[in-house]
This record gives structure tokens, sequence and C-alpha cells, in this order.
């Protein structure tokens, strides 16, 4: 329409130049332009008419759907997600790349409807959890993608289904339908759930404030929603219901989350969320995995707490007791009894942390660290340890308190990544699997700083130097052939494969706690720097 | 004129040059090695790797420099429980470049107080310790630092040799009065004023005598070695370095001559061996020396733990004039040292010394007399009985004196022939020989067999054991590596009373197919394993029928014998014609793996068949299966009295076996009690139907072949033929004659030497006469 507007805007007089020949009169002229104007504004009149905004988005979502997602801007955001390098830092079978691919424009849909789409919340609703057959989407387009979406005719990918009168179009022989109400569009794969949408009675439908809910931004996060789990969803046995919020950004995705467990979950729980809210908790030290943990309770009350949930016989109460068997009369307690009375009291604040392998111990030994809050009754204990009878050799595995240095170690078998040490280092206690460790953190570590943020846990692991680790320790297994499913070939190629995954990771981190019947959760994915 | 002139020119051109090759220069040295403390102390697993508390005298590297002014040589003795690898590669990079790299002879004096921490294999870690790269270092520096101060120290010198006999400082530690090593070798180097710059001294016993019952058993400590060197250095004269080479010490251990115990032990032990070096010492006379050295790296035999051990290893041998000095890459028995000894003498050196623990450790080494044992010597033997054999061939190899062995051969192409659905095998020679024929002729099925029935085995977890350490290794560790090893070690107590015969023809079969020793036997013994253990139903079906009909019965072949194997798996089937060197020509018919003898005849008409009878109890394990010591008794008896006496000499249980001869035969029950029966009526059946150690499918089997051969008044070998080929089918599968498990049917005519044997009962027997070979 513009182009013919210009065509005959030019001056006359360039017009009467240029042409040779008889000159049209200047009655016909101008009646073509009055013809044309008319046709103009009909067809503006049309054009404005047939693309109002006829129907409200929430009298076209269903009410009591299990769940609900609504990405805010994800036409916008869409290329910027699609390109985000936290997809390659998944493993190659997590990686959603049909979704990215979507994004990336490859949905099946009209390149026209979907660069037409309004940019604002798109909304998805459905009820199956295991495949998302029912899913729902609707969303807004603008006025002229409403006008283009009528043209669909000339589309080769989208048919005409008439539907009783209800005027679905069916994209790709099945694949997906779709239908325009005003300028909503509704998508399904399932035919069934778009005709019921279709067909809402206003009662079955979000009423306003339900749908203010559900489109209330949170923060800057592209993608939030609400599931409400039944018994025989996924995770439905733990759940109750899940709402979170995803924020995916060039080198980052993180989501936030709140969840109801389920009845059975929080009677299982129910002796580690008891009275349990969000704590300040302190930061491990350094590792290539740690954790911090506060639960409000000393560690045995944590442990048996998690035997209870998980119903692991290793930490049931009746294990434990096992463990704390005093010592026979004018003997010296075992191992498992001083590590029990030594560990059962500490608390609430706990702190673990993965500090790698001693690749060189007889066997690759895992090092790890403990630290935990303690009152200075329990470090006095420490001092207290008897010593060990008189015809104990050095190496025999009696707990030994070392007062020169401070240290209370249990000598094992092997060297000293074997030898389990700990040491008071003010209000708080450090445990080693390995002496040397415990030796350097004697010397080198730095005061317990609280983290940013309250929670119950704390977890961060950082994939690359785990990954090193673990590959290092296996390449020994494969040095005598010993490694199961792998030779050295094929270890050289696998290993490859999982140190340049976990090199696309800087860190995972978690941070949780537990507040007003609900967990809330933070996790956090962060990509390594681009060299 | 001009002729003489040359003549003279030359002459003085060799003396000079000889002059010039005799001026020895020797130079000795000692660096202390001892570690730091918590460094793990190597030898003993019970120590799990626990780090030194104390040091209880210092530990050290010594090294002679001699250099006869054409080669120059290197020898080094640590107080150091093994010399391994990488101790070995890291020495040779930091020595001074004043010698060939070949001519640097390390040798460890087996201290089991010394420093571990330097082998990086998790496996060995678990005696050896954590690895410490920087004790590896440390120690390696000192070696090298070692060789510079000898070399540096060198000066004219002169040396000599002698040995004196011992009684009372060592003996055998398995067998009480059993071989040991009375010999003690004196290397004497003087400086030219006749001051000892070194003594060396070579005895063969196990530096494990420090006392490990108290705080002292993580102390470092050289032993014994330790005060023989303390009371060498006090009687020579100053500047003598002390010096000792442990021998073939694999089964010898110190002895207690004065009685005494803890340290006091230890200290006697040393004195008195110092003693004896310091009296030959001062009898020998040095002069001037020719040295050579020998230095090889040989590819070893085969081995089960090809993923834990090496494939090759250092060979040296170091001459000085007519002393051959044998440097062994791990801890070989006496037996073997004694064996180098006699060779050498032979071969016209005038003193040998055997020196163990050089250059490399690849374990123990027992002879081939000890391989069957399960003794801990013969449990970490890792490269087959016939590892004895391949040092005196190597070794005789990098000797100036005497001819070099001969590697042992066999046929490299045995010829095939295939007639009647089996293949046919020739072969002839020594049993060895024979052996290799069959190795190198069906290679193919004893190697596949081995993977399917072991090797997968193990891979899957079923031959795994499910208690111990082998239950608590991780899922993902696949422990098929550690598996097989001990796999064949425990199949080697079945060698005990094994004849020479079949156990070279054992060794032959494993060279031809180029598998391991213990790898064949494994698959020997599988069935016998099977049938005693979880595998018991895959076995159950081995049953078999067996007959012999005598006298007027047997019309004119005076005696008939008749057999059907029944096999649970298909087995590619064979002939073999086997005329061993000095034995029973013999034809056997098995399978292509199977070494051992169910059914066979020899030349003498000695006639064997064998049938496993569940009643009669579980196969023995004190023993070779059956098969094997019917493989002997064809290899060896002439006559049905000789065969009889051979079967009793071996504690068998579990099977039914029938022997015949021309002379007549007889059915031995092999339970927890022999019963040997003898023709009724003419007839002899394997199992006699109403016996109680007989299943019901066997009293079937047995019923009919009883009636069959009872209608008929003569049977000739195509009525046995045919009675063997019954089948009927109102009778269970087991209880047929013939069933779908008879893998060949065999009518023996001991008489004529002859045998019918079918593989399918539609077919026509093939005809087999046993041809005298040159040992019947």
């Amino acid at each position: 329409m513009s182009d013919a507007l210009r065509t005959y805007a030019g001056p006359k007089k360039k017009f009467s130049r240029r042409r040779a020949g008889p000159v049209r009169p200047a009655g016909l002229g101008r009646a073509l332009r009055n013809a044309a104007l008319v046709m103009l504004l009909v067809l503006v009149a049309y054009v404005w008419w047939t693309t109002r905004d006829t129907h409200a988005v929430n009298a076209l979502i269903p009410q009591g759907q299990q769940y609900a997602l609504v990405a805010s801007d994800i036409l916008q955001d869409r290329g910027a997600i699609a390109e985000s390098r936290v997809w390659n830092a998944l493993p190659e079978q997590f990686r959603p790349t049909g979704l990215t691919a979507a994004l990336g424009n490859e949905l099946g849909l009209p390149e026209w409807v979907l660069n037409n789409l309004v940019p604002g919340a798109a909304y998805a609703v459905g009820n199956d959890l295991k495949s998302f057959s029912d899913v729902l989407l609707v969303t807004k387009m603008s006025r002229i993608g409403t006008l283009l979406e009528r043209l669909h005719v000339f589309s080769g990918d989208v048919a005409a289904d008439p539907a009783g009168g209800l005027e679905l179009r069916d994209i790709a022989g099945g694949k997906a339908y779709y239908a325009v109400r005003g300028r909503v569009l509704l998508i399904s794969p399932s035919r069934e759930a778009l005709v019921r949408a279709l067909t809402l009675r206003p009662e079955d439908a979000l009423d306003g404030e339900q749908f203010a809910a559900l489109a209330e931004q949170g923060g800057a996060e592209q993608l939030r929603g609400r599931v409400n789990f039944g018994p025989d969803d996924p995770l439905g046995d733990v759940l109750e219901n899940l709402r979170f919020a995803l924020r995916i950004e060039p080198d980052r995705v993180q989501v936030d989350c709140r969840a109801g467990l389920s009845t059975e979950w929080r009677a299982r729980c129910e002796p580690l969320l008891r009275n349990l809210s969000p704590r300040a908790l302190k930061a491990p030290v350094d590792g290539m995995a740690v954790a911090a943990m506060d639960f409000g309770m000393p560690v045995k009350e944590f442990w048996l707490g998690i035997g209870n949930v998980t119903e692991w016989p290793l930490m049931s109460e009746e294990q434990w007791s096992a463990w704390e068997q005093p010592a026979a009369a004018g003997g010296s307690p075992s191992v498992a009894a001083v590590l029990t009375s030594l560990l059962g009291p500490l608390g609430p604040g706990v702190r673990l942390t993965w500090r790698g392998v001693d690749q060189n111990e007889i066997f690759p030994m895992p090092e790890l660290v403990l630290t935990a809050d303690v009152t200075p009754e329990r470090l006095a204990a420490l001092e207290s340890i008897p010593p060990p009878p008189p015809e104990a050799m050095p190496w025999d595995p009696y707990p030994r308190y070392d007062a020169e240095n401070g240290f209370l170690h249990v000598p094992m078998m092997a060297g000293p990544s074997l030898e389990p040490t700990a040491f008071a280092d003010g209000s708080v206690l450090m445990l080693s699997t390995s002496r040397i460790v415990a030796e350097a953190l004697s010397t080198e570590r730095e005061a317990d700083m609280p983290l940013d943020e309250k929670g119950n846990l704390f977890v961060r692991v950082y994939p690359e130097p785990c990954v090193e680790t673990l590959v290092e320790a296996a390449r020994q297994l494969v040095e005598i052939d010993a490694l199961r499913g792998h030779d050295a070939a094929s270890f050289a190629d696998a290993s490859s494969r999982w140190l340049e995954q976990a090199s696309a990771v800087r860190a995972v981190s978690l941070l949780a706690g537990y507040e007003r019947e609900e967990v809330q959760a933070r996790l956090s994915l962060e990509c390594a720097p681009v060299q | 004129m001009r002729a003489p002139a040359r003549a003279i020119a030359a002459a003085a051109l060799l003396l000079l040059s000889a002059g010039a090759a005799q001026a020895l220069e020797a130079g000795a040295a000692k660096v202390e090695i001892t570690p730091p403390l918590g460094t793990p102390l190597n030898g003993y697993f019970d120590r799990l790797g626990r780090g030194a508390l104390s040091v209880h005298d210092p530990v050290w590297v010594r090294c002679v420099y001699l250099h006869d002014g054409e080669t120059g040589v290197f020898l080094l003795t640590a107080d150091l429980c093994i010399i391994n690898r990488e101790l070995r590669d890291r020495v040779i990079e930091l020595a001074p470049d004043v010698v060939p790299k070949e001519n640097i002879i390390l040798t460890a004096t087996h201290t089991h107080s010394a420093q571990g921490g330097m082998v990086k294999s998790m496996l060995f870690r678990s005696v050896s310790g954590r690895f410490m790269p920087e004790v590896l270092e440390l120690t390696a520096q000192r070696f090298a630092e070692a060789m510079q101060l000898a070399y540096d120290a060198r000066k004219r010198g002169a040396i000599g040799y002698g040995v004196a006999n011992q009684e009372v400082l060592s003996r055998n530690r398995r067998v009480p009065g059993g071989p040991y090593d009375s010999q003690i070798g004196v290397v004497r180097v003087d400086d030219s004023d006749g001051n000892a710059i070194a003594i060396l001294a070579n005895f063969a016993a196990h530096p494990t005598s420090v006392p490990l019952d108290g705080p002292d058993a993580l102390a470092v400590s050289a032993d014994y070695c330790g005060f023989y060197y303390n009371a060498i250095e006090e009687m020579a004269s100053p500047g003598c370095v002390a010096m000792f080479m442990n021998g073939a010490e694999g089964n010898q251990t110190c002895a207690n001559p004065e009685d005494l115990s803890g340290w006091a032990r230890v200290e006697s032990i040393g004195r008195l061996l110092a003693v004896r070096v310091k009296e030959v010492a001062n009898s020998i006379t040095c002069g001037d020396a020719t040295l050579h050295v020998g230095y090889a790296t040989p590819e070893l035999p085969l081995t089960l733990s090809s993923s834990i051990l090496p494939s090759s290893t250092v060979l040296h041998t170091l001459e000085i004039n007519d002393l051959l000095m044998t440097f062994v890459p791990g801890e070989p028995c006496v037996e073997i040292g004694l064996e180098l000894r006699r060779r050498a003498l032979a071969a016209g050196y005038g003193i040998q010394m055997t020196v163990g623990l050089s250059d490399d450790h690849l374990m123990y080494f027992v002879p081939r007399s000890l391989y069957h044992t399960l003794a801990y010597e013969s449990g970490m033997t890792f490269y087959g009985p016939g590892i004895e054999d391949w040092f005196y061939r190597e070794f005789s190899r990098l000797s100036t004196k005497g001819a070099p062995e001969a590697e042992r051969q066999g046929p490299e192409n045995p010829t095939v022939e295939h007639s009647g659905g089996a293949a046919r095998l020739v072969a002839q020679g020594s049993p060895y020989a024979i052996g290799y024929a069959r190795g190198a002729a069906f290679k193919e099925t004893l190697r596949g067999r081995f993977e399917e029935r072991i090797v997968a085995r193990c891979r899957d977890g079923e031959l795994i054991p499910e208690s111990g350490l082998w239950k608590a290794a991780p899922s993902f560790m696949d422990l098929t590596p550690l598996a097989l090893p001990r796999l064949g070690i425990g199949a080697r107590p079945l060698l005990t009373g094994l004849a020479p015969g079949p156990f070279a023809e054992l060794e032959g079969v494993a060279d031809g197919a180029g598998m391991p020793f213990d790898a064949v036997w494994l698959l020997q013994c599988e069935p016998v394993f099977a049938a005693r253990g979880s595998l018991e139903e895959r076995y159950r079906s081995a049953f078999c029928t067996m007959f012999a009909v005598v006298g007027e019965k047997a019309g004119a072949e005076d005696i008939l014998v008749g057999r059907n194997l029944d096999w649970p798996d298909e087995e590619p089937p064979v002939i073999l014609e086997a005329r061993p060197d000095g034995g029973h020509s013999f034809v056997q018919v098995g399978f292509e793996w199977n070494v051992g003898a169910f059914t066979g005849m020899n030349d003498a008409g000695v006639t064997v068949c064998v049938e496993r009878v569940l009643g009669l109890g579980d196969p023995s394990i004190e023993c070779p299966p059956v098969e094997m010591i019917l493989r002997t008794i064809l290899e060896q008896a002439g006559t049905l009295e000789d065969a009889l006496t051979l079967l009793a000499s071996y504690p068998l249980r579990g099977y039914s076996v029938l022997l015949a001869s021309p002379e007549g035969a007889r059915v031995v029950e092999l339970g927890r009690e022999r019963t040997i029966r003898e023709p009724q009526d003419d007839l002899l059946l394997g199992v006699v139907p109403e016996s109680a150690h007989a299943d019901d499918e066997a009293r079937t089997r047995y019923a009919r072949i009883g009636a069959l051969l009872a209608e008929e008044r003569i049977v000739a070998a195509d009525e046995a033929t045919a009675f063997l080929r019954d089948s009927d089918l109102s009778a269970p599968e087991k209880g047929r004659v013939y069933n779908n498990h008879t893998r060949h049917s065999v009518v023996f005519e001991p008489t004529a030497r002859a045998l019918h044997v079918t593989f399918d009962a539609a077919a026509e027997p093939i005809r087999v006469t046993v041809k005298a070979g040159a040992g019947s």
C-alpha cells in the first residue's frame, strides 16, 4: 500500500515532461486516486477490525492445571538463550538440543508467526508431567502478526482444521495445532487440549487474580512456573509442589526454587526439619567440592536424621550405638568409638571439603576435611583421650593426642593420607582424613568467613579439578587393565571427552534452606571463562 | 728378513696391547641412602605400607668401578629390597658418562627394612608403600654420587676371587634339610699397594632377620648385611668398602648358628659371614684381569600377569677372568642358582656366582620341579615352569665360554588332515614337540576356549571369589588381571605327580599356541574345577558308556573295548597320533584343546577310557586331572599291570576308568575306596547297572548296552560299533547309549592295535592303527 502511494505522489510537471503521447484527462486520475484512497481506508478498517484484541489471555487458560510456566520475554531473549554457553556445559545427554534448536527458530512454526508474536509473556500449562503431551502454549501476537496469520493459506506447513467451527490450524501434519482468538495465539501438540482451551467456560478459566499471580514477574528471570505434583508424577512421591524461576545468561544459569514436600517426606524428614529455618552458614575450607550445613542440631542427630530419610543401615541408631561401644576396662577406645564421641556432639555448623586425591598413597585416597563448630568443653575433651595401652605399638590404631602440635590422630595403615588427624582452631574443630592436609591447614587456614546468604545447606563443586582428579585415579587402574569397560585406548578417548566437558563449567553451586514448610533453593551453574 | 721383523713388531704390539688391557683401574665408594623417617619400608605386606619410625642402622649404596683398559663397569650394591624399574631408569639417567650405560649393574641386598616408596604401580604399592617421588630421586642421586666417587677414587688396581663353603649360615626355608647354597663367593679388589679397596661377598639368604615383634619392625636397617659391612670394614684396611651381593635366595634364609634371638641373631649372622669372607679374602692373590660384560634385554616367557608384569627385562653377566657372575632380575630359588653354577663350571669357568635381585624385580623364579607347590615362592612365580630354562639359555648367550643354548623348537607348521569329521594330527619327537604341534595346529581353538571359559567368566565375575578383598573391591574395578594369575597359581597343585612327558607336552602346547603355560593348564583343569564347584550343572552331563568283551565273546580278537564319550559342549574333534621319544606311541581321540586322554590306546595295546561317576565323589585336586594321568599311562604302560600300577599311584577320585590290553580288561572305580572289577561272563561294563554309585540314567544306559551285548554270542568290531550307536528313544535322553552329547564312539582292538572311530552315527568308522614308535 505504501508503494502505491509513493508511485502516485510525483510532481505533475515531471510526469508530463517524461511522457510522450496523449495526456490522461485530469478527472480520471483524480477518480482513480479517490478510489484507491477509499480502498485503503476500507483495508485499514478491515485490519483494525479483524486484529482487534477481543479475547483476554486468561480466559483461554484452564484453571487447575498441574503445571503452569511463564516465559517473560522469550522471543526477545531467544537468540541469547540459544547461544548461551551453559548448554555446552551440560553433559551431552542432558543438553536440551531440541529446545535450543527451537529457540533458534526451528519450532516448526511459520517464521512469520514467530516473528510477529507479541514480545511479552508466553504461558505454558498442562497436566502431563511425564511427556508434556498436553502442553498448551498461550501468547499474544501483534496486530500485524494477527493479520499475517490470516494469510496462513500461503504456508505449505499449515493446514486448516475447521474442528466444528473452532477453526484450528494443523502444523506439519498433526505435529501441533494452533488457533487464534483475537490477538491471542494458542498452540498445543494436543488437539484435544487446544479444543478444550477454546471452549472453556468462564468459571473454568483463570480469573483475573489468578492470572495476575501467574503473570507476576519475580525478578530478572526468563522462565518461571509452578508445578503441583500428583503421587504418580515424577518426583511426586517427594514433592507436593514446586515453584521456580530460571535465568539464563551468556555464561551462567540460575534456578530459584521453592518446594513443598509431600506428606510422606515431610514425615520422613521431620527429625531434620523440626523448627528449622535458614541460618548463617560459614564458608568451608577451599576445595574442589565443598559443603556447609547447619540444621540446628549436632552431627549425631543430623546423621541419624539422614538415616531416617534414606533408611541406610549405616546411618541407623543401632549402628551408631555399636560404634559408640566404650572401651573395655583398662583398654583404649576403638577408632570408631573415638570418632563417634568426637564427631557426634559437633555442630550445629559443619563444613565438608574434598581437597583432592592423594594419587601416590598405596591406593588413591581422597583428602577430606571436616570443619565443625564446637564448644570449649568438647575441645578440651580432645586432650583427655586416654593414651594407648603400654603394649601398643606406635602404629597400632589407637587414637593418640600429640600435645606438642595439638593434634589428635589415629595411625591406620599406609602413609599419612590414611591417618585421620584433628586439631582445634579457636571454636572450630578441623578433622582431615590426611595428616598432610591437617598439618597444612593448621598453618594456612584463614578464619571462617560467613556466606553471603543464609541457608541450611550450601554445596559448591568445581567440576574440572574433580574430573581431572578422578581421571588421574582411574588412569592408575587402566595401567593395570583393571578399569571395567575400558582399555587404554578407550579410556584415553573417554577421559578426554570428560575433561573437555568438565572444563566448560567453572562451578556448580546450591544454596538451600527450609522455611515456612518449604524448601528454598538456588542452583547456579557458571561457565568457565573463555580462553 | 722382513717377515721376522714383522713378527717381532706384531708380538711387541700384542704385548703392549695386552698390557694396556690388563692395566686394571679400580675405585670404590659408598654413600648413605637412609631415607627420611616416614618413608615406607619395602618387603612385607603385613606392614601395610606404614612409614619408618626409626633408624636402627643406616643403609647404603656401595659401588665398585673396574676398568681393564677396554671394558669399564660400575657394579653397585644397595641396601634395598629390590631394584625396581623406576629406580634403575633414573640411576641410568643420572650416571656419570664414563662407562657405557649397559655396563652399569645394580643389585639389591634384599633387606626388608629399607625404603620403599619408589614403585609407582598401584598394585605393588601395597608392599612398597606410597609412591614418594622425592625418595626415588634422592636415592637415585645417591647411586649416581656413589658411581662418581668410585670413579674419582680409581687407581691402579688388582683383583682376585675365591669361594668358601658354609654349612651353618643359611638353610632352605621351605623344605627342612632341603637344598641350600653352601658357597660363599668373595671378590677382592686391591690397590697397587695391596690394600683392599673393596671386598664383595656373594651369599644366598634372605635378609629377613630383623625382629618384627617390637617397635623395630618399622626401623630402617640393612639387616645382617649391615653387621657384615661393619665387621669387614673393621677387619680390612682403612677405606675398604665392604659389599654384599645376595645369591639365589628365593627359598634360602639365614640359619641361627649361635641360637640367638632378636638383634643378637642378626649381628651373629653378619659377623660370622664377615669372618668367613675375610678368611677367603685373605687367601686371595690379586692380579690383573680381563673384564667382559654381557648385557641383553630379552623378551620374557608369556605370563598370565601381562598387564601387571613386564614382557622384557635386563640381564647382565660380568666375567672377571674365569669368574662368571650371573645377575638375575628377581629371586631365583637355590635350585636354579646351583644349576647355573653347574653349567658354568661345565662350560669352563673356574667360579660362578649367581647374584639375585639385580637390575629388575620380576618376583620369584622356582624350578620346574617346584612349580606345582603352593609355597610362597611358587605362588610368586609368574613366568611359567620354563623360566629356569629361559635363564639357562639367555645366560649361555651372554657368556663367552661354552656354547649358547638353542631355544626349544617344535614343528612350525604341523600337518593336520581332516577325515571323518575330525582333525587328524600326527606328531612325533619329544613330548614337547608333540605338544608344540598340537598348540600350533589348534592355537585358535586353544586361545578361544581360554578366552571363553576363563577370561570371559572372570570379567563377568563368575570366577571371582566373593570374599575378602575381592568382595571389597568397588564395582568399577575389573579384577580379571588379578584373578587370572591367582587362578593359574591355584591350578598348579594339580600338576603334582604329573609325569615329565605330559608336563613337557603341556609346555609345548603353550609355546605352540603362543599362550602362557598357566593359561593352558587352567584350560585343562577347568572341567575338574567345574565339577567340584558352582559350575557342576554345566558338567553334570559329562557321562559316557564303556565296556569290554573278552574271551570267547570277543571271538578272534580276544578282547574288544567300546566306548562313547559324552561331553556337554560341542568341541572340534581330534585324532592325535603321538610318537614320543622314549615312550610308547599312542593314539588319542579327543578335542583340540585337551592334552589329556579320555580315550586312547598305545602301541602295546594298552587302552584307556574314563567316565565321570557322580556317586564316586568330587574329582580330586591333589593330583592332575584324570585324563592327564591316562595320557601318562598311554606313554608309559606296556602292560595292563603297568597301567593299573600307574593309576594306583595317584589319589584320584570321582571316576570309573576302564583299562585294557591284550592281556585283559579291568574297570577301576575311583571312589572313597577303590574297586577293581574284572569281566563277568566275558563282559565288563564301565558302570554296573545295579551299582549304588550309578544314577538312574547310567543304570538305564548300562542295562541297555549290557542287554545288547549279552544277546550276542560273539561280538566283533562291527557289532560293537552298532551297539554304541543304539539310541533307544523310549529312554530318557541321558539314558540312551548314543545321545545328543555323544562326541565320539570308539571300538578298540587291543590285540590288533586298531581303533574304529566315529564322530557321527551315520558315518563309516575310521580305522586307525597304532604304529610302534621309536621308544616302544
